[in-house]
């Protein structure tokens, strides 16, 4: 059994899988990856399951030793990574060897940056899930932290050839519930003009900088999911994303598609959005 | 038998929202009824509950008009409404805050104890905090809006209402709603095989508690001196 320590920790470092799906009934935030087509090219190129766990971080990389022999692979934001000083690719399988240090920088397009690993790291599941929240598990990793992973000598790739994701500006909506409440001037205004990343956005919502006009009342708690733009009574647009509740009250005028909330994860402040229906 | 008007809407690649166009407490029997019946068909389909609502979530991409097809029929085939969820009483050590006590003064303290106590509850849906339950059916004369201020935190069992429900919050949490006394049982608990305490459809009745038997019933619970199943009606 290998080890991973954290010698100098990234913004918001966590252990993130595909989410805690099953326990929406008991008010339980699905949480997982914000970026799930990043995290899951990672865990594909190093031939894991789809929901192996990996480390998530936000904007800022850190400093990482490894105790053991693995295989990483770094994608997410775009970064400089470097093995004991020299840079490596991302969205590659890198070898590493025991003592070996992995230093990523700052994110220079992007927002999430994501750390897979040969088997995923080992973390005990709550609830089917090894996915942070608070309250829920234990892990927001900090400096000094260590992550067990099984030491691995040697990998032989199957050679599929994976495609990267890409960075569109197009968001592909559902219809929310509430749509056909919105009258056709906001309708329009909504689907016909592109929308701005405010500076407010985390793991719970992304909310947008342009205004729509809104006369609408709020709601009675209802469902909502990561991916549903809400309506504030102020006319400001939130989208949820992974942590976010199980309910909300505002009216839910569009619904991302899932590839779309991947993209949407990675748009930065001050980056430009549109909505197309489906 | 009358039924409500049911309101189908794709929600995602893989789910279906279901909505109660209708703001009456049955409704939540007729729910649980519909869930049932969608889960011996789909067994594992997972379910968002939300206020006379739920959204139906399948682990693949769905053929919704198929799947509403479906969802149509169950609805018909539901034939009784009976409750099936878990009647509990549940202890509460009152202790009304101020703030209630002003916005409710035209009843005295004793007043809005024994209005609260003489409900019978049933949980709409758990949301806000896992196992937060929503608890519908509170006196009209109790309904409040929310704080405008919320309280910084609360603690742990914390029983407070507002609109037109009461709820728990199951740990140490900011507040917005108004505060009537303290449970001692743990609302979620991930060490259990049933996380939350309370599911919708659920019934629950309180029953006031001195400071002393609070403190002692907490006691109980952590070295197993008494069960959870204790506090079921018929149980």
């Amino acid at each position: 059994m290998g080890n991973m320590t954290i010698i100098k920790s990234g913004f918001y470092c966590s252990i993130q899988d595909l989410g805690r799906i099953d326990y929406r009934h008991l008010g339980v935030p699905h949480s997982g990856v914000m970026d799930e087509v990043s995290a899951v090219y990672a865990n594909d190129c190093l031939e894991n399951e789809k929901s192996s766990a990996v480390i998530e971080i936000i904007a800022v990389g850190g400093t990482y030793i490894f105790s053991e022999p693995t295989f990483i692979c770094i994608t997410g934001a775009k970064t400089t990574v470097k093995l004991n000083s020299i840079a490596i690719e991302q969205y590659e399988s890198i070898k590493i060897q025991t003592g070996d240090q992995l230093e990523i920088g700052a994110a220079v397009d992007g927002n999430f940056i994501y750390i897979g690993i040969a088997g995923g790291f080992e973390v005990p599941e709550v609830l089917e899930s090894r996915s942070y929240f608070k309250g829920i598990t234990k892990q927001q990793l900090t400096k000094g932290d260590t992550i067990s992973y099984q030491s691995k000598k040697s990998f032989t790739k199957s050679g599929v050839k994976l495609s990267k994701p890409t960075g569109s500006s197009v968001l592909k909506c559902f219809t929310g519930p509430e749509f056909h409440l919105l009258n056709r001037a906001q309708q329009e205004q909504l689907l016909s003009s592109s929308f701005t990343i405010s500076k407010n956005w985390n793991r719970m919502a992304f909310q947008l900088n342009e205004k729509i006009d809104n006369l609408l009342l709020q709601l009675k708690s209802s469902p909502v999911l990561p991916g549903t733009v809400q309506l504030t009574p102020s006319g400001q647009l939130i989208i949820l994303m992974k942590d976010a509740q199980i309910t909300g009250g505002y009216p839910r005028i569009l619904q991302l598609d899932k590839a779309s909330i991947s993209i949407l994860s990675q748009k930065r402040k001050g980056t430009s959005i549109d909505f197309l229906i489906l | 038998m009358g039924k409500s008007e049911v309101i189908f809407h794709n929600y995602n690649e893989n789910s279906v929202l279901v909505s109660w166009n209708e703001n009456t407490i049955d409704i939540i029997p007729q729910r649980s009824a519909f869930e049932m019946e969608v889960k011996k068909v789909f067994p594992d389909v997972i379910v968002n509950h939300g206020a006379y609502s739920i959204l139906l979530l399948w682990k693949k991409k769905i053929h919704h008009s198929n799947v509403i097809d479906q969802l149509k029929k169950f609805l018909i085939d539901i034939k009784t409404y009976e409750a099936n969820g878990i009647s509990w009483r549940l202890p509460i050590y009152y202790e009304l805050e101020n703030e209630l006590v002003d916005s409710l003064s035209e009843f005295s303290k004793e007043e809005i104890i024994s209005k609260h106590q003489e409900t019978i509850f049933i949980v709409d849906f758990i949301g806000f905090l896992p196992g937060f339950p929503y608890l519908k059916g509170l006196d009209s004369s109790l309904q409040l809006p929310r704080k405008s201020t919320p309280a910084l935190q609360v603690a742990a069992g914390t029983v407070a209402i507002s609109n037109e429900y009461c709820g728990i919050y199951p740990s140490q949490s900011p507040a917005g709603w108004h505060v009537l006394g303290n449970c001692p049982l743990p609302m979620f608990d991930i060490r259990s095989d049933q996380p939350s305490l309370l599911v919708a459809g659920d019934r629950v009745q309180f029953y006031a508690i001195s400071k002393e038997e609070h403190s002692s019933i907490t006691t109980l619970l952590k070295n197993g001196g008494i069960i959870l199943k204790s506090f079921h009606i018929d149980g």
